[in-house]
Formats: structure tokens, sequence, C-alpha cells
């Protein structure tokens, strides 16, 4: 992107405003089609979001929810680094962990979240282990290739000039790893986002976002669906978009020039 | 000295290299060149200590070992001096601030002061390759490996850093190993050159550079490099497929 002309950059900004505006527009023929029960305009959506978040019970749904996507992201990113990394060093633990990586990955989330509510019942834990358990695969998946595809002429160099192993830790495989998972950490940060959201709403929680949606479907308030709807959506923009300007922060200080 | 007694090594039950033997003096250059494939980038190797033969023994009382690959292989997350500073942390007698004086010293020396915070990929092929020159000599090593590290480089950049090298050697003199397909090359930096052929590869001829480096004029290098270019020429190439005869 920095290589981008001001010009092409603003042809760029124009061109995805240009699709916002079109999904508005669509959003705004379809509210027209149909009773603002089943569809509200974009309009009385705004409202809604804006009466829903002056009420504190929903900021502490968002509160909530946060907590429990923060707490997920951080279990699912150490875990995940932490077995990728011993994956690709021993193939033995590989084999061990193929399994069970395989099987979160065939099995339906939702299948999966009614087997933790019958087998642990409700609570926090319940939803981040839901979050945890489906996200986990993406990136181990990515960490355990990373970890695999370090430059091995990059690793002869460090142990012909005996670089010690810590170092070569820290030197080759942990850029080598960060710069090729990050990534796959940004898509997993969104995938955690909305299965939370979903593991909120099966599980059944007495706070958090997916609960409002469950009290917004009860109550056929569809401009609240709506409305909680772009809340998430800004959220995993948000938070995507904040890990993409770390990558790219990290990324293009050495990638310059490429 | 470095030397190799009776070292063979195997890959996957392919015999490379079989009964290499050699003895390299400290502050000697011993240059091996050969048919791609036969096993020269191998013997580096076993002189590095980054692999183990299978028969045979390599013994070296050189302390620190310097390596340039025939790509500079560096780090590319790290600048151009955090990359040859890499190389001392191991040090237990240099402080963390003497190892980045020392390799800010080192990229002086090589012409690279100013560029000591560019990284890998804002710096040309040739400054890339001097950083990895840098990188091998701060060590101070007793022995040094050199893989074909002007392969792929312009006549004139080849030219400027072989010279560079001249004098790092004049400055600092080290036993050095310097794999090459250049027979010219081999008479311009060695003290001596053996030729590996066959397969699996053998030592078939040893040739020793009487006339000291500094006193070699472009006949003598002409002469010696002809005499290099004969053997080569003249040996079987053991990767040559056999044409079907009608």
């Amino acid at each position: 992107m920095s290589n981008l002309t001001k010009l092409t950059r603003v042809s760029l900004w124009l061109w995805s405003t240009l699709g916002v505006l079109s999904l508005v527009a669509v959003w705004q023929w379809m509210s027209h089609l149909y009773s603002p029960v089943f569809v509200p305009s974009p309009r009385e959506t705004i409202v809604a979001m804006v009466g829903l978040l002056r009420a504190p019970e929903n900021r502490t749904h968002v509160y909530s929810s946060f907590y429990r996507i923060l707490l997920s992201l951080t279990i699912m990113s150490v875990t995940s680094i932490a077995l990728g990394v011993m994956s690709g060093f021993n193939p033995w633990i590989q084999q061990l962990l193929k399994p069970l990586k395989d099987i979160l990955l065939a099995i339906p989330p939702v299948a999966l979240s009614l087997l933790v509510i019958f087998i642990f019942g409700v609570g926090t834990v319940q939803t981040v282990t839901i979050a945890v358990m489906l996200a986990f695969p993406l990136l181990y998946g990515a960490v355990l290739s990373a970890v695999r595809s370090v430059d091995r002429d990059m690793l002869e160099m460090l142990r012909a000039f005996e670089v010690g192993k810590t170092l070569q830790l820290r030197e080759a495989y942990l850029p080598a790893v960060l710069s090729a998972v990050m990534p796959s950490m940004v898509l997993a940060a969104g995938l955690t986002v909305r299965l939370m959201i979903m593991a909120e709403i099966i599980v059944g929680m007495g706070t958090g976002i997916g609960h409002a949606l469950s009290l917004a479907r009860v109550h056929m308030a569809t401009d609240d669906i709506f409305a909680w709807m772009i809340v998430m959506i800004v959220a995993v923009l948000t938070i995507e978009g904040g890990l993409l300007y770390l990558v790219k922060k990290y990324l293009l200080t050495w990638q310059a020039g490429r | 000295m470095l030397e190799f007694t009776q070292v063979t090594k195997s890959f996957s039950k392919r015999v490379i290299l079989d009964n290499i033997s050699f003895r390299l003096e400290n502050s000697r250059v011993l240059a091996i060149l050969g048919p791609s494939g036969i096993g020269k980038t191998t013997i580096l190797r076993l002189a590095a200590g980054t692999l183990k033969s299978d028969t045979g023994a390599v013994l070296s009382d050189h302390q620190r070992v310097g390596y340039i690959f025939q790509e500079p292989r560096l780090l590319p997350w790290r600048s151009a001096l955090a990359n040859v500073a890499l190389v001392l942390k191991g040090s237990k007698v240099l402080t963390g601030k003497d190892q980045v004086e020392r390799a800010m010293l080192m990229l002086k020396r090589l012409g690279l002061e100013g560029f000591e915070n560019h990284y890998p990929a804002q710096l040309s092929g040739g400054m890339r390759q001097r950083v990895a020159i840098a990188r091998a000599f701060v060590i101070e090593p007793g022995l040094l490996l050199m893989d074909e590290p002007f392969t792929g480089l312009d006549l004139g950049l080849k030219a400027s850093l072989q010279q560079m090298l001249l004098e790092l050697l004049a400055w600092r003199p080290t036993a050095m190993i310097y794999v090459t397909h250049d027979p010219m090359d081999a008479v311009l930096l060695a003290d001596a050159a053996i030729i590996l052929t066959g397969a699996p590869g053998r030592i078939t001829a040893r040739i020793n550079f009487d006339l000291p480096r500094e006193h070699r004029d472009q006949l003598y290098i002409h002469d010696q490099a002809m005499k290099l270019t004969r053997i080569l020429v003249e040996s079987p190439d053991p990767f040559a497929k056999q044409l079907p005869i009608d």
C-alpha cells in the first residue's frame, strides 16, 4: 500500500465508500419493500443503536462480551502459538494433536456448543471454551506451518556461527512465525468475536451482546437486532483493523524496498 | 590447523564424499574446485561442524569459524548493524555496547558507514554481500569458510569484493577454505587448490601455488588457472547423462 500514489489511494477509498453506499441503498430499498417489523430502515436502525448504547444495561452487555472476547483471544493465541510451536518442532506432538484439530475443524459450531452446555452447563467459562475451541485450529495450523517453513538456510547460518538455541528462537523463529501468522491472527480474531456472540446466544448467557440479541428476537425488535449487528460489525472491523495496522507497521519496516 | 583424515559422507545411503584427506595450516588459503553437486559445500559444512562425517575424522583447533555463503543469508527483520552484531552475542568477553561498536567498525571498514540502520531489503546485492563478509570477519575467525560468495555478481562488483577480501586477509591473516567454480578466482586468492571429481567425490589433484599472492602477475594467474582448467575439463562429468545409442 505504501507504494501506491496518493491519487490511487483516494480512488480506492472512493470505490470502497461507493461499495458501502450501495449496500445502504439496497437496505433502504428493502425497508420500503417489507414492513419495518421485518426490515427497519437505516435511519430507524441508527436511532435504535443510539438508544441502545445510551441504556446502562446495554453498555454492561457490550463490556461483558468484550471481556469474554478478550479472554478468548488471549487464551486462544497463547495455546495455539505454544502448541503450534511445539508441534512444529516435534512431529510426535503434531500427530498427537492432529485428531483434535481435525475434529474441531469438522464439527459444526452449534453441535460443539450444545455439547459443552450439556456437559458443563451455562457460564462465562463455557462460552470462552466454545470460542477458543472453534478458533484454535485456524491459528494453530498457521503457527505449525510457519514453524515448519522457517528458512533452513538461515538456521544453518546461525548454527555455523554457533548462535545459541534461545537466540535462534528469538532471532529466526519468532519474527518468521509472527510475520507468517499475523494474517491468520487477524482472521482468528474476527472469527472469535462472531463465535463469542453465537456462543452467548446458544449458551443462553444472562449478559452480553448475544443475550441482548436473544431478547430483541423474543420481542420481535428487528431494529434492535440490526443495531446490534452494526455494533458487532464495528467491533470486528475495529479489532481486525487494529491488528492489521500493527501487522503492516511491523512488516513494512523491514520489507520496505522489496 | 584443520585436518580431514579419510572422511566419507553419505546422504540417504548415497555416498557423496569418499576418502577425503587434506590439512590446512593456519593463515593458509585452500581453494576447492569441482563440478556442481560433487560435495564441495558438504566439505565446508563438515569443517563448520554443522555436519558430522560418517567415517574418518575432522580435526580443528580453530575456536571461531566464519562462514560466507553464496547468498548473504541476512536476517531480513534486522538492520545491517544488528545482523553483524548478532554473531557476537554469545561472547562472554564483550559487553553489548562493545559488540555494537565492533560491528560498526567492521561495517566502516567495508565501506558501509551510513547504511548500518538499513534493512537488507533496502541494500543492493553487493552491499548485502559486504554485510555478510563483515559478519564473518567481526568474530575474528581462525578459520573462514567461503562458498562461492561471488557467484551471480557482475564482474566489476566481483573484482571489488575480491580486492576487499584480499585486504581483509592481509589485515587479519585467517585460514580459509574457498569453494569456487572459477580457476582464476582460486589462483587469485588461494595458496593451494584441490580438485574433486567423480561420484562419489574424491580428491584427484592437489596444486600448490608457490608464488606468494602479492607477487602473482596476470601471466602467473593465467598459467596456473589453465592448469586447473585442464584437469577439470579432462575429468569426466559424473552427472552427465549417457545419451542412448541407436
